[in-house]
């Protein structure tokens, strides 16, 4: 299987995105609903964003030309990865769709269930196998952070009503 | 101007004030001292902090701490385990190494400490006494000329980022169009928002920032498991002697001008400066042989240059808004967070704070040596602590980072888009900070490039050649100094790497 170097690509995902930009400029700019002279509107909205496309345009094709001249673009052999490299792989994964189900459940679950299921999930993928330390740590480290943000430094962060209500009682009844 | 820079000096001498560089000082000590971690990153989770607490004398002096402790902090693993903290250590790795292998880490240790303080504390006034005369200078400058330095900065920053001058420049331009989301600084009108509300005030910058230096080292953290530093004698040898100290005072001075020369040049750096340093060290030693065999002068040459480069960054950051590296660019957001405007008017409007935070930045120099002498011991252990531990606790303070300073749930979704951005551009070996330059520039160049066209009229001729000569030089200039950069950075590297293999 034919691969590319990882810079290589992330440099046509850029060509691409500059693409898009110049082709769909038209709609994802709103144009000015009147007709404004120069000495109200000193520039269009679309000249800055089209310039800047143009020259991410310009600097990926001389990336990429060089690296055609470099041989890169002929593509290489895609090796079988070790099992090592493979493990390391499904911990990357995981992070990620750890970290992007976290963010999309921090306003529903609450920051401290969130941050539990978010601080056990990373410590498991970064190896830690004390289940003693992982539940200190994820249980711990978030309350302590939320107690100080919420009732020293008076600043909101989400959490379920229940978990809201049962801190302020413990809180109250730690204060009479 | 001296009745702002009086007043800074009684705004600076104040408790809480010292209290709280004092506590950045030790994290950023903790941040630097622990391999795998970047005084960017542990700046990146804290400046939501620095926000909290509400007050710019206390927020900003902390997260000048943590940048003071960090850079500190990553000689630590450099010399005991030849792991630097941070990239601005990696010239200290060469003889602090080889010190620790003969027995002599804590000679290294204390060389580095005495030598980061005192380069320091001289680079401060620099920039105490410098600052006046370049936002004098910058006073009067108009939308044109500020265009024309935002243009130079952007492309200096990029020429002189990691890797190939057009990495960083593709870098530069992806920052600056995903600055041009939300509304048109003149007309108002939404630009890239897909009709969402969200997008309507643009991205916010601590995401920005978090995402894209934070998320991809806890996603190389994960990548490479749990690992813990090399078991060491941690602190073993005899005491830096004063002598030795002085017979390293001209290297340190020495380094001390090419850490302040870099450090007022956006886009540079610790790393180079450090590099730099050791080189120029190693040139003028009658026993240049000795180098990289455990030579104190080596850890004085890359650690008091690298040092040095903090104070003078702050140069262009306040009086330009430019900021010179990843770590100025966090706290130029903090300086924002605080409702702080840095650029030419910002000693005009608020010059007693200003000064207050450079003074202090002095007087934190001495906290510096004391809580570094004292601390030592403790960091040189910090070293062997195991990633597991601590990489769950970065990316809580990351999650709840970005949450607390707008307390707006999107701003999460946006961390993880640019976290994912950094983290493909880490692993196709782009650096990030043009990236973070252009967004944070982008914008404020659009605007200045637009007042300028609107000055100009149709005559742009006489205008570019007669009335604003000034903007016409370093439009001009720019090319030549990208290019003459972009050379030199090129070939400084293979020096380094040369000197590194040596």
């Amino acid at each position: 299987m034919a691969k590319f170097p990882a810079d290589v690509v992330f440099v046509i995902g850029a060509l691409v995105l500059a693409v898009l930009g110049l082709l769909f400029g038209g709609w994802l700019i709103v144009d000015p609903p009147i007709l404004l002279s120069r000495d109200i509107l000193a520039m269009n909205p679309k000249v800055f964003p089209t310039l800047v496309l143009f020259f991410i345009l310009l600097v990926s094709l001389i990336f990429l030309a060089t690296e055609s001249r470099k041989g890169s673009l002929a593509g290489n052999t895609l090796k079988e990865g070790s099992p090592q490299s493979s493990v390391a792989l499904y911990r990357q994964v995981g992070f990620v769709g750890l970290a992007v189900g976290c963010a999309l459940l921090l306003t529903t679950l609450g920051f401290l269930a969130t941050m539990f299921l978010l601080m056990t999930g990373t410590s498991l993928l970064v190896g830690n196998r004390s289940s003693l330390q992982i539940f200190a740590i994820s249980l711990v480290t978030p309350l302590s952070f939320y107690m100080i943000v919420t009732y020293m430094l008076r600043t909101q962060l989400p959490e379920a009503d229940i978990v809201e209500r049962t801190l302020a009682m413990i809180i109250n009844a730690l204060n009479t | 101007m001296f009745d702002m820079l009086m007043l800074g000096l009684n705004d600076a001498l104040r408790l809480d004030t010292f209290i709280w560089i004092g506590g950045g000082l030790l994290l950023g000590m903790l941040v630097g001292a622990l391999p795998g971690f970047t005084t960017s990153m542990g700046m990146s989770v804290l400046v939501p902090i620095s926000f909290l607490v509400g007050d710019p004398l206390i927020g900003i002096p902390f997260l000048i701490g943590v940048y003071k402790g960090g850079i500190y902090g990553g000689s630590v693993p450099a010399i005991l385990i030849s792991m630097p903290g941070t990239g601005a250590s990696i010239a200290t790795v060469l003889d602090g190494y080889a010190l620790t292998k003969k027995g002599q880490s804590r000679k290294a240790l204390e060389m580095s400490l005495f030598s980061s303080g005192l380069s320091d504390f001289f680079s401060d006034i620099f920039t105490l006494v410098m600052i006046i005369p370049v936002a004098t200078v910058v006073l009067g400058f108009g939308p044109p000329e500020i265009a024309a330095v935002m243009f130079l900065s952007l492309v200096i920053i990029a020429v002189t980022s990691a890797g190939p001058a057009v990495k960083g420049l593709i870098m530069l331009g992806l920052g600056i169009w995903v600055g041009f989301v939300g509304a048109d600084p003149f007309s108002a009108m939404a630009r890239y928002t897909f009709g969402t509300t969200e997008l309507y005030d643009g991205f916010h910058l601590i995401p920005i920032l978090i995402g894209l230096f934070a998320l991809p080292e806890i996603f190389n953290a994960v990548k490479e498991g749990d690992t813990r530093g090399k078991r060491i004698s941690t602190f073993v040898g005899e005491r830096l002697r004063l002598q030795e100290l002085k017979n390293s005072f001209r290297t340190i001075f020495r380094s001390t001008m090419i850490g302040t020369g870099i450090g007022i040049v956006p886009g540079l750096g610790q790393p180079i400066a450090a590099m730099m340093g050791y080189i120029a060290a190693k040139n003028a030693s009658k026993y240049p042989e000795k180098f990289g065999e455990g030579e104190l002068d080596g850890v004085a040459a890359a650690e008091s240059a690298n040092n040095a480069v903090n104070g003078p960054t702050m140069i262009p950051l306040l009086t330009l808004g430019i900021p010179g590296d990843s770590v100025t660019a966090l706290l130029l957001g903090a300086f924002m967070m605080q409702g702080l405007r840095p650029g030419p008017t910002l000693l005009e409007s608020s010059g007693n704070v200003v000064f207050a935070i450079l003074i202090a930045m002095i007087f934190a120099n001495v906290l510096f040596v004391i809580i570094g002498y004292l601390t030592i011991p403790l960091f040189a252990r910090v070293v062997t602590i195991k990633k597991s531990l601590l990489i769950p606790v970065t990316i809580m303070l990351a999650f709840a980072g970005t949450y607390l300073a707008r307390s707006n749930p999107f701003d999460i979704i946006t961390l993880i888009s640019f976290g994912l951005i950094g983290i493909a551009a880490r692993m196709a070996k782009f650096d990030v900070a043009p990236m973070v330059m252009g967004f944070i520039l982008g914008r404020e160049l659009e605007y200045a490039f637009g007042q300028t066209l609107a000055l100009a009229g149709d005559d742009w001729i006489h205008f570019a050649f007669r009335e604003r000569l000034g903007m016409t030089a370093i439009l001009l200039a720019t090319p030549l100094v990208g290019t003459i950069l972009g050379f030199r950075m090129n070939r400084f590297r293979r020096r380094s790497l040369d000197s590194d293999r040596k």
